[in-house]
Formats: C-alpha cells, sequence, structure tokens
C-alpha cells in the first residue's frame, strides 16, 4: 500500500517535471500581454486566441499593437516544413527500406563496411559540414530551395533508416518470402505483399525517428535558406515586434509547430510500441 | 502428379561441399523420406528442387523437364517448411488463399472459396478460418501449412521437417494422418527429416543421406534389415545395432569382443570370401536371451514400456539387447544369450560398406 | 529413510497457479523423476527443492531438516543444468574442483576427491581440456561431476539430457542409469521425455497443470494409470482411447460402430460403480490382428520400425487406433482386433479417472 502509494507521487512528480515546460508554453499562448510577465506567474487567467489570430493573419490589425510590421510569415514556413520534413520523411524510409531490405537478403559484397560507412555519415557533427554545404548548394543554386533541405534531410536520416530497417527486416525470417515465391509470386511482389505488412512497425518507428529529426532542425534551416524554402524553426526564433520579442506569439507557434509530430506520433502509436520493443522480447 | 529426378547435383557454400554427385529419383506418387543427421545436405536437396537454390552442377528435371534457371513459380512445387511460415498478418482463409491470388496463380474468388472449404474439410481446420495463425496451436498452425500447399494442387509437396516442432504425442498422430493424406491425395511427397523413426514409418522409400552423399535408397526394411554400410546400420535403429569384431578362419567365425566361434557356413551365405577381419552386426532384437550356451551379466535394464532393453556385459563388451516387457532381469544376473545366425550381417572394416 | 519430503508445496505467479499442494517423500537412494509436459509445474517444483524459487505455501524438508527458508547453498544439494552451466574459462578439473574450492577443502584432498569423481565418469584423459574442446556429452559429465564430488544430501537435475542429439542421449541415458546403480545417490530428476523417465526412474511422478497426477514404478504407471491424461501421456503411441456404453452386466458394452463386446470383469467394474459411458484403455501391444477378434476395423495406414509394424486401424469413423504386430507380413483392409482384457483399463468418461 506504502509502496503504490509512493509509487503514485514519483510518477506524478516525473510527470509534473517533463510536462511543466510543455504546459508553460502553452499556458502562455493563450495569455494576454500583461500575464505573461507576471510575477508570480499566473495559473489562472482570461484566456484570450489574439495571439493564433495574429500568427496566422486573421485579425492583422490587432498585430500592429504588438509592433508587427506587415504580415506574419509563420504560415508559408510552416507549410514549408510540412513539405520539407514530410518528402524527406518519406524518401529516407522508403530508400532505407528497400536498401535494408537488400542487406539483409542478399550477399552484398563488402556488406559489413558498407554499413560502416553509412553510419560513418552520422558520425560528423553537423556544424563541421555546415561551410562546404553552404559552398556546394551555392554552385547548384540549391540555396532556398525546397529540394535542396529534402536533399539534406533525406541524406542525414537515410543512414538512420537503413540501420533501424536492416534490424527489423533481419527479424522477418527468410522463408516468408521464399514460401511466396514458391506459391507463385515474384521477389518483388513477395516483398510487398509479405515482407512489408511484417515491417510496418518498424517502419512507423523509423518514419517518426527521421520525422522528428528533420522537422526539428535548425541549423542548416537557417545557413541553406532565406525566404521562399524557410521552415518553421528558424522563424518562429526570429518572431520579433518593434517593441521586443513578441513572446505570446512564439509560444502560439511552437504550440502550432508541436501539433504535427505529436498527431502523427499518435496515429502510428499501435505499430510503434512494437516496433521499439522488437528485437528486445525473443518471440 | 509427378516425378522428380536429380541427377550429379553438386552444391557447395563457400568452404562447405553440401551435397556430393547426388543422384536421386522420386516416384509420381510415392512417399520418399530423406533422412540424414543435421549438415547432411537434406535442405539443400529440397531447396534445389524448389528452385530457392541452384545446383553448382548437375541437373534437376520435374516430369522430364530440366528446371535449372526456372523460377521457383514456375515449378508448380510446394514447399512446407519447418517452422511453418503463415502469415501473421492474414488470417487462416486469408494464408491458404495466398497461392491463389497471385498473377500466376489467379484464381476467381468463389473457386478459392470452394477449394478452401474443400481443403479446411480434408484437415478438419473449418472452425479456424477466421482466426489469425498467433491464436493457433502448433499442430492447428502445422495444418494450415499443410492447407496452404494443397490449395493448388501442386505437382510435388516438398516438406521439410514439417512435424519436428510438434511435441511428442502430436507429432505420432500427425504422422497417421499425413500418410493417409498422401495416400488420399494420391501426390508426390519428398519429405526431409533426421528421425530414423519418422522416415521408417512415414517413407515409401527412404533415401539416407550423409555429408552430402547419398548412403542408400529402399524401402523401410531394406533400410532397416539389410544396410549399405556402417553409418546407415548405425543410424536406423533404436536402439543402435551392436558391432563386433569378427575373423573369419578355417570355416569358424571368431568373435574376439565376445570369446565365441560360429559355424561360418551358418552365418555367412554370401559367395565371396571374407577378407581376414569383419565387423559383424547385428540389431539388438536379433539376440535372445536365456537360450544359447554362453553366458553375459546385465549390467542395466531399461523398461521403454512396450519392450525392455537390456544391457549384457560380455567380457569387456556391451550388448543391447532388445526384450519383451514380461521379461524380468536383474542388474548383476548372468544369464545365456545367443545371437540369431541368420540375422548376423558383414561389413568391411575399411570401406565400411556392407559385404554380401 | 526419507532424504526429501515435500508438504503442500504451492507455488503461484501473478494469478497462474504454477504447482498447486504438492506432497511427496523421495528415500534414501530413490532415483524419482518428474514427468509432464511443459508448463505442468515440474521445473518450478524442482527450483523450490534446490531453493531457487520461493515456495507460496508448504514445506519442504531435507534430511529431517526444514529448509523452506534456506538459500541454495545451505540445502547441501546438487543441481545439474539443462545448459550444464560450465564455467567456460576454467579447465574441467578447475570446474569440478569449483564447489570443494568454495568449501575451503584443502588441495591434496580436492586433488584425491575430483580424480576419483572423474574415475567414475570415466573423464581421467579429459580433465585438462575447457568446456570449448569438450564434446556435448562429456560436458554433460564434467557438470555431473562437479555436482558428485561435494557428495550432496540429493541431486537434482532438470532435464540434463535434452541438449543432447538422440543417440548420445540414449547412451547418456544408459551411463546415468548405471551410475546411479553404482553410487546410490538420493536423485530427483525432471523431463518431459517419457522414455527417459520410464527407463531410469524408480519411481515417477507425473505432473499437469501444476498437480501430481500419479506416483508409482513405471510398471504401474505404465500399465495402471489412474486417469486418462496419464495413460496418453506415458507410452509411445500413448494408450488408445474406445469410448463404451455400458449396456448392463451380462450384455456387455456397445462399441461406438454399434456392435457390442464382453468382458465379464470389466462389466462387473462397471456395473459395481455404476458408470455408463466409459472409456476403455488399451495399448496398442495387447491389441493384436486376429482372425476373430472382437474389435472390427480397417487399416489406415502400417508403419514398419523394422522389429515390429505399427498400424492405424479406424475402428468406427474418426476413431483411429494404433495396434502392434511382430509378424513380418502387412496386413490391409477390413481386420478384426483381439484384445488381451487382462491389461485392460477402464476409465469413467465423466471424470477421466480409472474404474478399479
Amino acid at each position: 500500500m506504502v509502496w503504490k502509494v509512493a509509487k503514485g507521487i514519483l510518477i506524478a512528480l516525473a510527470l509534473v517535471f517533463f510536462l511543466l515546460p510543455i504546459y508553460w508554453i502553452v499556458a502562455t499562448s493563450f495569455k494576454q500581454w500583461p500575464d505573461i510577465f507576471a510575477i508570480p506567474p499566473k495559473f489562472v487567467f482570461r484566456g484570450t486566441l489574439v495571439h493564433y489570430l495574429t500568427l496566422f493573419n486573421i485579425r492583422p490589425e490587432e498585430a500592429a499593437k504588438f509592433g508587427q510590421v506587415g504580415k506574419s510569415l509563420f504560415p508559408p514556413r510552416f507549410l514549408n516544413s510540412i513539405v520539407i520534413a514530410g518528402v524527406s520523411t518519406v524518401l529516407s524510409v522508403a530508400l532505407g527500406t528497400f536498401s535494408a531490405y537488400a542487406f539483409s537478403r542478399f550477399r552484398v559484397r563488402g556488406e559489413n563496411d558498407l554499413l560502416f560507412f553509412i553510419l560513418s555519415t552520422r558520425m560528423l557533427p553537423p556544424i563541421v559540414v555546415g561551410i562546404p554545404f553552404f559552398v556546394v548548394y551555392r554552385a547548384l543554386g540549391l540555396i532556398d530551395t525546397h529540394i535542396g533541405l529534402i536533399l539534406l534531410y533525406m541524406t542525414f536520416n537515410l543512414s538512420f533508416a537503413v540501420w533501424l530497417m536492416k534490424g527489423f527486416i533481419d527479424e522477418i525470417p527468410r522463408e516468408f518470402e521464399e514460401a511466396a515465391m514458391v506459391d507463385g509470386y515474384t521477389r518483388f511482389e513477395a516483398f510487398f505483399k509479405v515482407i512489408l505488412p511484417q515491417a510496418l512497425s518498424g517502419i512507423a518507428a523509423t518514419a517518426v525517428f527521421c520525422l522528428i529529426a528533420a522537422w526539428n532542425e535548425f541549423f542548416f534551416a537557417l545557413i541553406l535558406t532565406s525566404e521562399k524554402a524557410r521552415t518553421a524553426p528558424p522563424s518562429i526564433a526570429a518572431i520579433q515586434g518593434t517593441s521586443g520579442i513578441n513572446w505570446g506569439q512564439i509560444a502560439a507557434g511552437v504550440t502550432v509547430f508541436l501539433l504535427p509530430v505529436v498527431v502523427f506520433t499518435f496515429l502510428v502509436r499501435k505499430y510503434l510500441a512494437r516496433g521499439l520493443t522488437f528485437g528486445v522480447i525473443k518471440r | 502428379m509427378a516425378e522428380v529426378v536429380l541427377r550429379d547435383v553438386e552444391k557447395r557454400f563457400g568452404k562447405i561441399q553440401a551435397l556430393r554427385g547426388m543422384t536421386l529419383e522420386v516416384r509420381d506418387g510415392e512417399f520418399l523420406v530423406l533422412l540424414g543427421p543435421t549438415g547432411a545436405g537434406k535442405t539443400t536437396t529440397l531447396r534445389i528442387v524448389s528452385g530457392l537454390e541452384e545446383p553448382d552442377r548437375g541437373d534437376v528435371f520435374i516430369d522430364g523437364v530440366r528446371m535449372n534457371g526456372v523460377a521457383p513459380r514456375d515449378r508448380n512445387c510446394a514447399f512446407v517448411f519447418q517452422n511453418y511460415i503463415l502469415y501473421p498478418h492474414l488470417t487462416v482463409y486469408d494464408n491458404l488463399a495466398f497461392p491463389l491470388r497471385s498473377k500466376l496463380w489467379r484464381t476467381e474468388e468463389g473457386e478459392i472459396r470452394k477449394r478452401i472449404e474443400h481443403v479446411a474439410r480434408v484437415l478438419k481446420i473449418e472452425h479456424l478460418l477466421q482466426r489469425k495463425p498467433d491464436k493457433l496451436s502448433g499442430g492447428e498452425q502445422q495444418r494450415v501449412a499443410l492447407g496452404r500447399a494443397m490449395v493448388r494442387n501442386p505437382r510435388i509437396f516438398l516438406m521439410d521437417e514439417p512435424l519436428s516442432n510438434l511435441d511428442a504425442k502430436l507429432r505420432e498422430e500427425m504422422r497417421v494422418e499425413l500418410k493417409s493424406l498422401q495416400k488420399n491425395l494420391g501426390a508426390t511427397f519428398f519429405f526431409v527429416t533426421h528421425d530414423h523413426v519418422e522416415a521408417m514409418t512415414l517413407g515409401d522409400r527412404v533415401a539416407v543421406l550423409n555429408q552430402g552423399v547419398l548412403q542408400q535408397v529402399g524401402t523401410p526394411e531394406e533400410v532397416y534389415e539389410y544396410p549399405a554400410n556402417v553409418f546407415v546400420a548405425r543410424f536406423v535403429g533404436n536402439p543402435e545395432m551392436n558391432f563386433l569384431e569378427g575373423f573369419p578362419e578355417g570355416g569358424k567365425l571368431y568373435l574376439g569382443d565376445l570369446a565365441l566361434a560360429l559355424d561360418l557356413e551358418k552365418v555367412w551365405k554370401g559367395r565371396e570370401v571374407l577378407p581376414s577381419r569383419v565387423l559383424v552386426g547385428i540389431r539388438p532384437e536379433n539376440i535372445l536371451l536365456g537360450q544359447g550356451g554362453t553366458v553375459g551379466e546385465v549390467y542395466l535394464v531399461e523398461d521403454l514400456g512396450a519392450d525392455k532393453i537390456v544391457r549384457l556385459r560380455v567380457g569387456e563388451t556391451l550388448l543391447r539387447v532388445r526384450v519383451p516387457k514380461e521379461a524380468e532381469f536383474s542388474v548383476g544376473e548372468k544369464v545365456p544369450y545367443l545371437l540369431v545366425h541368420e540375422k548376423l550381417l558383414f561389413f568391411d572394416p575399411i570401406t565400411e560398406k556392407r559385404l554380401g | 529413510m526419507e532424504r526429501v519430503r515435500l508438504e503442500g508445496l504451492s507455488k503461484r505467479f501473478g494469478a497462474f497457479e504454477a504447482v498447486q499442494d504438492v506432497t511427496l517423500s523421495v528415500f534414501e537412494g530413490e532415483f524419482v523423476v518428474f514427468l509432464g509436459p511443459s508448463g505442468c509445474g515440474k521445473t518450478t517444483t524442482l527450483r523450490m527443492i534446490a531453493g531457487l524459487e520461493k515456495p507460496t505455501k508448504g514445506d519442504i524438508f531435507i534430511a529431517g531438516k526444514r529448509v523452506t527458508q534456506l538459500p541454495p547453498a545451505r540445502r547441501n544439494i546438487a543441481f545439474v543444468f539443462q545448459n550444464y552451466a560450465l564455467y567456460p574459462h576454467m579447465t574441467a578439473f578447475e570446474n569440478i574442483a569449483f564447489p570443494l574450492e568454495a568449501q575451503g577443502v584443502p588441495r591434496e584432498e580436492v586433488q584425491r576427491r575430483v580424480r576419483e569423481v572423474a574415475k567414475i565418469l570415466g573423464l581421467e584423459h579429459l580433465l585438462a581440456l575447457r568446456p570449448a574442446q569438450l564434446s556435448s556429452g562429456d560436458m554433460q559429465k564434467v557438470a555431473l561431476g562437479r555436482a558428485m564430488v561435494r557428495r550432496p544430501q540429493v541431486f537434482l537435475m532438470d532435464e540434463p539430457l535434452s541438449g543432447l542429439d538422440a543417440k548420445l542421449r540414449e547412451e547418456m541415458r544408459a551411463e546415468l542409469k548405471r551410475l546411479h546403480i553404482e553410487i546410490g545417490a538420493t536423485t530427483i530428476y525432471v523431463t518431459h521425455d517419457q522414455i527417459e523417465a520410464m527407463s531410469m526412474a524408480d519411481r515417477i511422478v507425473v505432473m499437469n497443470e501444476g498437480r501430481i497426477q500419479q506416483v508409482g514404478s513405471p510398471k504401474e504407471v505404465y500399465l495402471h494409470p489412474e486417469n486418462l491424461f496419464v495413460a496418453h501421456f506415458i507410452g509411445s503411441p500413448g494408450m488408445n482411447f474406445i469410448p463404451l456404453l455400458f449396456l448392463g452386466e451380462g450384455r456387455g458394452f456397445r462399441l461406438e460402430n454399434g456392435e457390442s463386446i464382453r468382458c465379464e470383469a470389466m462389466e462387473k467394474l462397471a456395473m459395481q460403480r455404476g458408470v455408463r459411458e466409459c472409456i476403455l484403455g488399451i495399448r496398442p501391444e495387447f491389441l493384436s490382428i486376429a482372425a476373430s477378434g472382437e474389435i472390427r476395423g480397417s487399416v489406415v495406414s502400417v508403419e514398419p520400425l523394422g522389429y515390429k509394424n505399427l498400424y492405424a486401424v479406424e475402428i468406427a469413423p474418426g476413431r483411429i487406433i494404433r495396434v502392434e504386430d511382430m509378424r513380418r507380413e502387412r496386413f490391409s483392409g477390413n481386420v478384426s482386433l483381439a484384445v488381451r482384457w487382462e491389461a485392460a483399463c477402464l476409465f469413467d468418461r465423466q471424470t477421466g479417472q480409472s474404474i478399479r
């Protein structure tokens, strides 16, 4: 009994520790301007949607009060984020799954060296390759393009996707597609009919990791884009009015920015739970 | 309906020679069991017939057509794997329908339903059709795997130790069912196992394989009573055949281990002249206790239920003797024993081949 | 003399009753085998005796002393594990000597005792080798040696032969049994293999679903099973079950195919107990194919075992029973079966218990 109560308290403490910052941001996004700075902080306050309305340019006249000049840039950049993170995730998971299948099922010459090489692309801190990328991208005319960021994120996530998916596919017995091949299917058909459904949980887990990485990426988005292809992370940081930092709108931006990943993770949670424990539990 | 011929098939994996000069014929409508220890090349043979593996040398014929280079799906074989390999995301019904929904065997859904219902009735799995495989017991999974092989009436059933994951009791029951299923279908079964009891009881013929080399092909009785060599003699039968050193000389056969001399003409019917040293083999049931003039000491009695195994010590040698379960012997007892003369087998000690 | 006593031993894992109310005495020098399918609670019972698992209820006595609360090290027992659990970095000698060194036995004494054990097990020439250099049979012997060297009150063995291949298992089975005859150590042995139990045990404890089903000598358990579970589990193949309807004394029993059979002794039993729906239990070797037997049926398949044939005979739709026959000729088609009534058992169909 005592132990149960203690366990409850511990869990509550942990929840408070992890959820407080999120609460803080979400609450701030609904607070009126003076309440945001109130000390001691107000836990009960009269809510407002003004920060969201100005963020999405629905009531632009309100924005002027906060010293905003011109329209909010958030909507197009949020869209950029969705397109760039989404497309790069789809690409890295798709390519990763195919190459993982090849590594898992065929005798690839120098397999271990190749796999290590693929992983090694993750070993450099991104900041080291920042300048070279900038130079190369400028030469190729990829600066401030969607395709530029998509390619970059895909490259970075691919190594991760290959390694993760290889682990998942290794766990699927080879006989699964062999049985299908004897039963009248080609290897390609067998892959789609048999291996893919089995690998779904792995694909979900991999996709979540890739999406989070691409979604949150700040550094390259900052140096490789300016206007057209700029994503949400650098632009949220830059929300400023003439009268200082517009905390309310930043909080609203962050809250909106949180949503897609939460929703996606929620949608695939069924697969995820199995995916994350895959290989841990022996079947 | 089909026959399979393997001719001089060789297969090597890296440093391991899996098959050497394998020549074997599976006749139409026959239940052929390929028997051998782990690593003998049994599974490789099946995989070569199915097309999942290509031979390095030699040819594979199905119904007289050379199959080398033909894709697995175009060979019309069914493969039943040791671990069943049912698709966990599909119901039993969809697992059974799986082969019929391929482009190659594209069948209309009404016909699929008819065939599945028929197969399910034969295998007594009608009540399981809507379940997922992970909700089935081992025996039920085994039946579904068989069903998936049966639905498209393949030319030949290739079976890779399909009973080895079942517990002992279920295995015995499935053995009978499998055998009668094969007879009722009139189908060609090519069945792989390491269990000699399974091989003896299931096979119309048994092919014994060791280290990639075919040792003997014959009916279960032939393989048991006239093993081609020492390996087959030891591998088939439980408990193992007894082996003794024998020295034929001057019309007598001296069995050194037992300090025994037998009349050579009573035990050796062959025409050829025996070498000066031979290996003499005798099955445990061909030694009779309580008769004969020489005596051994009971070293151990093992009750197996239906019969008993007595280990009889003669000098330094232990003989395995099968006795009826009614027989009572106690450890340390001195018992006379008799070797049934006409049941002695002779092997060349160097080539290990059976003589005569 | 009583060496181990279990009193009302129970173990629960969450909601799962692994072992329920096990009471048993094991006597000095006895070889007791716990037999049952996986999950029946046999290993849990053994682990409780060893102190590796704490009972939820009940008591354990070893050599008259209550040890329920003692840690394994203070119970003076030896445990032989399924996977040998040898230390890979030590030689066979060091492995065997390990428990003695833990006790602080003087060096010369250790030398003497290890050599003595090694001699009994035939390991003398292997003492300098490490486990990786030993065959699996020899590894098992080293594990045994490590258990023997301490001269414990009782040996506990958890499926020690199941890691070996079939042929070696047979050999080790005989050696273990012989070893027990020679040194007479009290042994509790766990297995799921009924042949191991039959051939090695002085007494068999058959378990199922956490409960003891029957305790008795191999012969008792084989010939007089107390319930249907024991009858089916022991024997390979298990006992045949033939449903019977008791018609009244003097009128006999009705078979599923509508025919009736007579056996005075059985009728008397059924009458006395007032049982209408019975099951006749009869082992395959107590049935024979005869010119005019009591039960008619048709042969489904013949399984040659070399020294005898095992028939599957259908005596009513879907009711297949097994019959042994020592004759070489093969029977087929319609046959009639003679029953050796003195070896038949009668069970109450409702309770599954034997009627005696």
